[in-house]
């Protein structure tokens, strides 16, 4: 296991590279000038050039790439353009505001969802099976906006259960703001869980080892809860595990519309504003974060499945 | 007149919301979370009848619209630094004469707005509300002899132009608007969409074609829209269209000498008219504001150039307490 880890850490440093090569040439050298960009719309070529100084613009690219790498390990992304504030601040402060909302729909999601696939799979081409897929399809082919508008006008504006928009920042208060964007978050991934988790169910419901233990007279209950979820939590466990960098940015649509100070929010106003060393920022993090998770994902196989052996 | 003579301000404090989307503003709005809001594009249909008056459902809220001109014009500009523009009057008038400003004003403002005709903004010395500029009457036969006498006939031989224009939604609509319009004469149009910061620079560096932009004066003169148009303020400058005339210069540098009166705006008129000859842009409209409030505040005025309004709002209570039980 030691060794793997070892290994794994050492893949990912020409990866890293390769993700800062990258960014940093798109940024830095194929995007234009970025210190024009700062300067504004009448800045003279002066005040451009003072400003490339202030940035490190001036120095070979080699050194300028060098301070991105540093960026990452100290994680200080120097300020934003727009709002003139830390990076780093505007990033702990995004945090928060983002986990609150996607950690719990998230958690939710696989609470409703998991046993809800097990059970169709179990009914599988029974009515309530076939109604359930469709129901489902119907709920994927909707587009996200639908089902915030509606849940917006009708919870919040007609029926008066929740805030229409806003945000709490303190631990207690945001709750009630979190409540609906939560709701509706779940309400979002339902039918592309459900359809997942249940062909996963499925595939295993065919194997041998299901029948031996029908076999030996084991109960429907014992054999879906205990062998069959235990040999789909490899998929399952990809799929939650590379969804974490995605709770951590937030969701862009949701931020926007109930007024949650998220990162979603923080990437959305970074990307109209041109607000470049925010978006490096993120990209960067997202990237340090899909690799970090993705390394999390491949030591849980282990744990949970011993004919996967790891060195 | 209720409140005259008492001290200022009349509220403790003044809350504002950043609510980036347009329904949850409209919803808190009609909700009461909120005393004043602007109306959401898609919502003008509920908010207002065939005759631009507020409809019966939301007046019985006790709610009130305000209307005011905005000082300002929104138009598509010419870069007349790029000599395809600079040397061809007959070009600029004939993508003028292309372009319906009446659809443009129901397709993307709810037809709230005056036809431009001019840089002058509604209000301002000089303005007219008469005046029509005969380069800029929408005319598709004569845009297509004016494009002939351009030397393109039908477009034949004109390269492909390209329109500027930020990465918006509606901004995007109103691009291809243009082109669509353009197109009615054989002139191609290549749309570049920038986000906001890449749009002022390629204005900055004179490397926007054309591109469709708004002015809302900073003061309530003429000058302040002319100033757009004057030699030495060409880009990195405010004069963005880089347009360049020694006899408009002139007349511009003589206004500023004088003070407010008929002698100077009859200057500004001179100086229309110079516009109005040499077309450096497409004039679109002048916008009106609109602003929907609850009928608990009180002393609402607004306007675009002097904005100490907010010291003179007062919220009655007990009318909204009453109102409230209502939405």
């Amino acid at each position: 296991m030691l060794k793997f880890l070892a290994r794994r850490l050492l893949y990912m440093i020409p990866i890293l590279f390769g993700v800062t090569l990258i960014t940093f040439l798109l940024f830095n050298v194929a995007g234009g000038d970025p210190a024009a960009t700062a300067a504004g719309r009448y800045a003279t070529p002066e005040q451009i050039d003072a400003i490339r100084n202030e940035m490190g613009l001036n120095k070979p690219l080699f050194f300028q790439y060098l301070d991105l790498v540093k960026q990452i390990f100290t994680l200080d992304f120097g300020t934003s353009w727009s709002s003139k504030q830390p990076i780093s601040m505007l990033i702990k402060n995004g945090i928060g505001p983002s986990i609150s909302v996607t950690g719990p729909a998230f958690l939710l999601s696989l609470l409703i969802t998991i046993p809800l696939a097990l059970l169709l799979a179990h009914k599988r081409n029974t009515l309530f099976d076939k109604a359930m897929m469709v129901s489902c399809l119907a709920m994927i082919s909707l587009s996200s906006v639908v089902y915030v508008l509606a849940g917006q006008y009708i919870f919040s504006y007609m029926l008066g259960w929740f805030p229409i928009s806003g945000w709490d920042p303190s631990l207690t208060g945001r709750w009630h703001y979190a409540v609906l964007p939560i709701l509706i978050i779940v309400s979002l991934s339902l039918g592309s869980y459900v359809l997942f988790f249940r062909t996963i169910f499925l595939e295993e419901i065919y194997q041998d080892y299901v029948r031996t233990a029908r076999s030996k007279g084991l109960g429907n209950a014992k054999i879906l809860l205990k062998h069959v979820l235990r040999n789909a939590l490899v998929p399952i466990i990809t799929l939650v595990v590379m969804q974490i960098p995605f709770l951590i940015v937030g969701s862009l649509l949701i931020e926007s519309f109930f007024g949650i100070p998220g990162l979603g929010g923080l990437i959305f106003t970074a990307i109209q504003e041109a607000d470049f060393p925010v978006i490096k920022a993120m990209t960067l993090i997202g990237a340090v974060l899909y690799m970090i998770f993705q390394l999390i994902s491949d030591l849980l196989y282990a744990v949970v499945d011993p004919k996967i052996r790891l060195g | 007149m209720a409140d005259q003579g008492k001290s200022l301000p009349f509220v403790d404090q003044l809350i504002f919301l950043e609510i980036t989307e347009d329904q949850p503003r409209w919803l808190n709005l009609m909700k009461g979370n909120l005393d004043i809001g602007a109306i959401p594009k898609d919502n003008f249909e509920s908010v207002f009848d065939a005759q631009r008056n507020l409809k019966k459902e939301i007046s019985d809220k006790g709610m009130k619209l305000q209307t005011y001109t905005r000082s300002d014009v929104t138009y598509v500009s010419f870069n007349m630094a790029d000599p395809l523009f600079k040397n061809n009057r007959e070009l600029r008038i004939a993508l003028n004469k292309a372009y319906d400003d009446k659809t443009a004003a129901t397709k993307f403002y709810n037809n709230l707005v005056i036809p431009a005709y001019s840089p002058i903004a509604p209000d301002m010395d000089g303005w007219d509300p008469n005046y029509r500029n005969p380069n800029r009457e929408f005319n598709i036969a004569e845009a297509k002899e004016h494009l002939k006498k351009a030397g393109y006939p039908d477009g034949k031989g004109l390269p492909v132009l390209e329109y500027s224009t930020t990465g918006s939604t509606t901004a995007r609509q109103m691009a291809e608007y243009v082109s669509q319009q353009f197109e009615q004469i054989g002139v191609k149009v290549k749309i570049n969409m920038n986000s906001w910061p890449q749009f002022q620079e390629r204005i900055r560096a004179k490397k926007a074609q054309m591109f469709g932009i708004a002015w809302n004066a900073d003061y309530p003169d003429a000058e302040n829209m002319f100033q757009l148009l004057y030699g030495k303020n060409v880009s990195p400058g405010p004069n963005n269209s880089n347009f360049e005339n020694k006899e408009f210069d002139a007349l511009y540098e003589q206004s500023q000498k004088l003070p407010a009166g008929p002698a100077r705006t009859a200057i500004y008129l001179k100086m229309r008219d110079l516009f109005a000859r040499e077309v450096p842009w497409i004039t679109n409209n002048h916008r009106l504001g609109y602003t929907l409030h609850h009928g608990w505040l009180e002393n609402l005025k607004r306007n675009m150039t002097i904005r100490n309004y907010y010291k003179y709002l007062r919220v009655d209570e007990a009318k909204k307490k009453e109102l409230k039980a209502k939405l």
